[in-house]
């Protein structure tokens, strides 16, 4: 009996640890190796450094293999574009290998091995339609954030003009209904690295390699999951006109997350993000008192370069003067 | 006292008053030459740090001043940190921002440097030219590239060019002394659109 209750603790152990596993690595990653799942389930495999490397590759379920004894395939391109990326690729053809532990070589065009053995797990891998939700992130539900709203009011016999930040909804439909929550930063540690996502995902241009992109989007979307509000006291306002207005006590320069679902008949069927900073300007006679006056003081002074300059001159003169007036009196 | 007297005299008064300023210039070079290897140690030591995580966040500090970037202008070979604040203090440090948001965000950041005789910091800047490059890499490790359109010397007192002159544009605006202290050096540069 007794043997029988161990036996259950260590399966119920197991069991924790594994859904424990599961729920940390929702989107983890292979070393230096990131993957798509593609939606007709070939697989492009993203290595990082070798982006644009020509390179070949080959998968064995033997990590001890001898490498040279490998079929090798050429890498081929993600996509048609001039910037394409070089990727090694798993198709219908070699997904079969894949049901057991299966490892990766690659070497480039002169022989030289830059992946040598490293298991590749397809479960580590982001599905192309979740990348494309990452990259839209923002424009799902449509806002123009640059509108702003200007009140007056009279505090202490002086009147202040103070113009705050909305955002607006520009294009949304009758039938369905829009609510919005705030969540003012800096807060917890996962909203912090949500919102420096988002702000790094923002800035994503041309030089980004694809490598980059991914680890960020994976880190971005595990996060939105972890942290999209679904609870019933999440406390979600309804837009009203099409607006969300910034709180009142916010100050310039704090940032926000702006969650917004969009939903159908209690469905959602669209949610987005923003990070938001927000902005509030006072009058003119107010902006005054807050604005520097003058530059700062960004010179070198070389006094004492000059002195020492002087200085060595003027000894330099008084030595040839003496020695002039020893030769005079040698005379 | 004979004249053969009075000029020895003289001359020995100058000779160890050349012998301690030219101590004190040395010391002052010394001082700019250790803080430039310490930069160049910190600058070394971010790329490091980030380049091992791709998605961490930019933590240095240099003599407890938070270092919120690097500016890189690769015309003059200028790399330096920049330092969240600016001071007397900080700007013998490195560069620092004098005014406006965060590096990289919408709206104009002024950053100042010292225009140091020997080059370093802003030492250099004069010889920067419309279209130049100016690459701000901000405290996310995100680089963006900003195109000279604009260089002109103003009056101390003048601070309009803290003003952003475009809206919705990232502009990056560098500020040194220039005459002496009599005038400012002003580089503007915006972002350039990919």
């Amino acid at each position: 009996m007794r043997n029988l209750i161990s036996k259950l603790m260590i399966i119920t152990i197991i069991f924790l640890l594994g859904i424990l596993a599961v729920q940390v690595s929702v989107y983890a990653s292979n070393e230096n190796i990131e993957i798509i799942q593609k939606s007709n389930n070939d697989y492009l495999i993203y290595i990082k450094d070798n982006l644009t490397t020509d390179f070949e590759f080959a998968f064995s379920n033997d990590k001890n293999i001898d490498k040279e004894s490998l079929s090798y395939k050429v890498a081929e391109t993600d996509s048609t574009n001039s910037n394409a990326n070089k990727v090694a690729y798993v198709n219908s053809v070699t997904i079969g290998m894949f049901e057991q532990p299966t490892y990766m070589w690659a070497k480039d065009s002169d022989g030289n091995y830059f992946v040598e053995g490293v298991e590749i797990d397809l479960s580590k891998s982001i599905n192309e339609n979740d990348l494309e939700f990452a990259t839209n992130i923002g424009n799902i539900i449509e806002v123009d954030t640059t509108k702003t709203q200007t009140t007056t009011e009279e505090v202490d016999g002086k009147k202040i003009t103070t113009t705050v930040g909305k955002v607006v909804l520009t294009n949304t439909t009758n039938t369905n209904s829009y609510s919005y929550l705030l969540i003012k930063l800096p807060n917890s540690d996962a909203y912090n690295e949500l919102a420096n996502l988002g702000i790094r995902i923002s800035k994503f241009n041309s030089e980004t390699d694809m490598y980059t992109k991914i680890i960020v989007y994976k880190s971005f979307l595990e996060l939105f999951n972890e942290l999209f509000p679904v609870s019933e006291d999440s406390n979600w306002n309804l837009v009203e006109n099409n607006e969300i207005l910034q709180p009142s006590n916010t100050e310039d320069g704090e940032q926000y997350v702006l969650w917004i679902k969009e939903t159908s008949n209690g469905n959602i069927v669209n949610q987005d993000l923003q990070i938001l900073t927000s902005s509030k300007e006072y009058s003119e006679e107010k902006i005054v008192e807050t604005i520097i006056t003058k530059s700062p003081i960004t010179y070198d002074n070389n006094t004492l370069l000059f002195a020492l300059i002087a200085l060595v001159i003027a000894t330099i003169l008084v030595f040839i003067k003496i020695k002039s007036i020893e030769k005079k009196e040698e005379k | 006292m004979s004249k053969l007297k009075v000029y020895k005299t003289i001359f020995a008064i100058l000779l160890i008053t050349t012998i301690v300023v030219a101590v004190l210039v040395i010391t002052k070079y010394i001082r700019i030459y250790n803080n430039e290897k310490r930069l160049d140690a910190a600058i070394t030591n971010i790329y490091k740090e980030t380049n091992n995580n791709e998605i961490s966040e930019i933590d240095e500090e240099i003599e407890g001043n938070k270092v919120i970037g690097i500016i890189k202008i690769p015309k003059i070979e200028l790399e330096y940190p920049v330092l969240e604040t600016t001071s007397t203090e900080t700007l013998k440090l490195s560069i620092t921002k004098f005014w406006g948001n965060r590096l990289n965000e919408i709206g104009n950041v002024t950053l100042a440097g010292h225009n140091n005789l020997n080059g370093t910091m802003f030492g250099k800047i004069k010889k920067l030219e419309v279209g130049d490059i100016i690459e701000i890499t901000d405290i996310q490790n995100v680089t963006l590239k900003y195109e000279i359109y604009k260089t002109y010397v103003i009056d101390p007192n003048d601070i309009s060019y803290i003003l952003p002159e475009e809206e919705n544009t990232r502009e990056v605006t560098l500020i040194t002394c220039t005459n002496g202290i009599k005038n400012r050096l002003i580089i503007k540069a915006r972002e350039i659109n990919v």
